[in-house]
């Protein structure tokens, strides 16, 4: 991975962004440490679950940590570290050009989707470039959008306490920090930045997986939703707390609707792998289920005994996977890697077979 | 993709340099609004009763704050809403904390009271900074406060303060529809 450009892009970009955020609200941090800490304190464990929350979406098999945590780092650190300059001087040109009143109703609704999901999709994009295996397909991209979203998300969260200190004019920091904390976690998590890039993340995986006319149309039409769903939640259109579900309502079903799509699409592939690898005499007959689920993988472990077999399993149904998967695409399909991985199969299966208890799986 | 990233973190800050400082000239009279719009007002006005200001529109938030400028003294004007009731000494320390976190200046001495035109109470100071000079003042309404400050080299300011003083006590706050 060190090897690839993409790699050293993501490596340059966090620690810049997160260096054009510390200049940004570093003097705040300092001038506020009691909503700061707070605010830390409600945001980390929130982050936490969110990232577990995600990783899990996926049907078959948890998004791979590693990668979860550089598009989340991409999203809380680099995009939104870049993004603050660059809204900042995009509402700037707008108020200079449209007047005060036009950019304070419409400013954040023109600036923000613009400068904010581009910064954002880099981020599937750069993981895509670094490892291509980790973006085959829509669903993929659905789940390392909505960690950039994530990301992004709480990297505001933390900005938008130190905003609130500022507008309830720093007479209540800790109110303030909680405060921030429902109305945005609590209350507006559900339809934020992870649900709008989840959706122009899934049609980028669906052109990362196989390019053609219709995956960029897809792409193109999914990056132009997202946009639209973030000005939707930035216009000044139906204002009010009390209405603000009705706001998000669209957001969240977009990302649902995008979510089960691409489900459906990846579990058909699956369905369909699986079924023609079973035929070869890749899989044995009922693996495919096991494969399936994260529930069986793990119970079907503890009727192997520890130690080699059970690494052994594990790497079988690691490349079980994988071959699955391989059939989806990816920015650079191996056209050799389906025979290497049923040929080790093979090999993990003889072995585990002569290990130790010869244990009975699948 | 560097390319994107470089349009966006330089390109936009490049063009809103060209453009200027984008700050449009106020007619003597001018009355300005800010905070959240209902029922197509603003709960915070003020007016600028002399000539000359200029008010910067890239640095202006009608929902927040508006920032004016004359001769390099700037003058601006943020609402605040407090979680709960506040009085200007709380206002005043909140200030004092916001002014010190932009770290160019700072308040000094002790607040004295200060009432507008339209009869609203609040606290007015000194601030100042390394080679600057200004005022700070606030007030606390019902439901809403409002937060003014202005500052310059201390000759420009000098020169000003007057004018400054009457934007000021020309300041309305009005308590916005539950």
């Amino acid at each position: 991975m060190t090897r690839r450009p993409a790699f050293w892009l993501w490596a340059v970009a966090c620690p810049l962004g997160a260096w054009i955020a510390f200049r940004g609200i570093g003097a705040q941090v300092a001038a506020f440490p009691v909503g700061a800490v707070i605010g830390g304190i409600l945001l980390v464990p929130a982050l936490v679950l969110g990232i577990w929350l995600l990783r899990r979406a996926h049907p078959v098999r948890s998004h791979p940590l590693g990668y979860a945590m550089m598009t989340v780092a991409w999203g809380g650190l680099a995009a939104f570290g870049m993004a603050l300059p660059a809204n900042s001087a995009f509402q700037a040109v707008l108020g200079k050009t449209t007047g005060p009143e036009f950019n304070s109703a419409w400013g954040a609704a023109i600036a923000a989707p613009v400068d904010e999901e581009i910064l954002k999709l880099l981020g599937v994009l750069t993981l895509a470039l670094m490892a291509p295996a980790a973006v085959r397909g829509p669903l993929d991209g659905w789940g390392y959008g909505a960690l950039a979203g994530l990301g992004f998300q709480f990297a505001e969260n933390f900005l938008y306490v130190l905003n609130t200190i500022v507008l309830t004019g720093a007479t209540q920091d800790a109110n303030a920090a909680f405060f921030s904390f429902g109305s945005r976690v609590v209350g507006g998590a559900w339809w934020s930045h992870w649900a709008m890039t989840a959706v122009g993340g899934a049609g980028l995986g669906c052109l990362l997986g196989r390019t053609s006319r219709t995956a960029r149309a897809i792409a193109a039409a999914a990056f132009v939703l997202a946009m639209a769903l973030h000005s939707w939640w930035d216009a000044p259109v139906l204002p009010g707390v009390l209405l603000l579900p009705v706001k998000g309502a669209p957001i969240l079903l977009a990302a649902i609707v995008a979510y089960r799509l691409a489900r459906r699409r990846y579990l058909a592939h699956f369905r369909r792998t699986v079924r023609a690898e079973t035929a070869k005499g890749v899989l044995v007959p009922g693996e495919g289920h096991v494969l399936s689920f994260r529930k069986w993988r793990r119970k079907e472990r503890w009727d192997v005994p520890a130690g080699e077999p059970r690494r052994l399993l594990a790497r079988m149904r690691a490349d079980q996977l994988a071959l699955i998967e391989d059939g989806l695409g990816g920015l650079e399909p191996d056209p050799l890697a389906a025979d290497r991985l049923r040929a080790d199969i093979q090999i993990l299966r003889h072995r585990l077979h002569a290990s130790e208890g010869n244990p009975r799986v699948a | 993709m560097a390319l994107v990233l470089l349009i966006l973190t330089a390109g936009l800050p490049l063009l809103d340099k060209a453009l200027g400082s984008g700050a449009t000239p106020l007619a003597p009279g001018a009355v300005l609004s800010l905070g959240t719009e209902r029922a197509g007002a603003r709960p915070v006005t003020f007016s600028v009763p002399s000539g000359g200001w200029m008010l910067e529109t890239a640095e202006t938030s009608l929902a927040n704050n508006v920032e004016l400028s004359k001769s390099g003294v700037y003058f601006s004007v943020s609402v605040v809403v407090p979680l709960a009731p506040v009085n200007p000494r709380d206002l005043w320390d909140g200030l004092g904390r916001i002014v010190a976190a932009g770290g160019r200046s700072r308040l000094r001495a002790q607040p004295v009271p200060i009432t507008t035109a339209h009869g609203l109470t609040g606290l007015t100071g000194h601030l100042a900074g390394r080679e600057r000079s200004g005022m700070a003042t606030v007030f606390a309404g019902a439901t809403l406060g409002a937060a003014a400050t202005a500052s310059g080299r201390p000759d420009a300011y000098r020169r000003l303060a007057g004018e400054v003083e009457a934007m000021v006590r020309t300041l309305t706050i009005s308590a916005p529809a539950p």
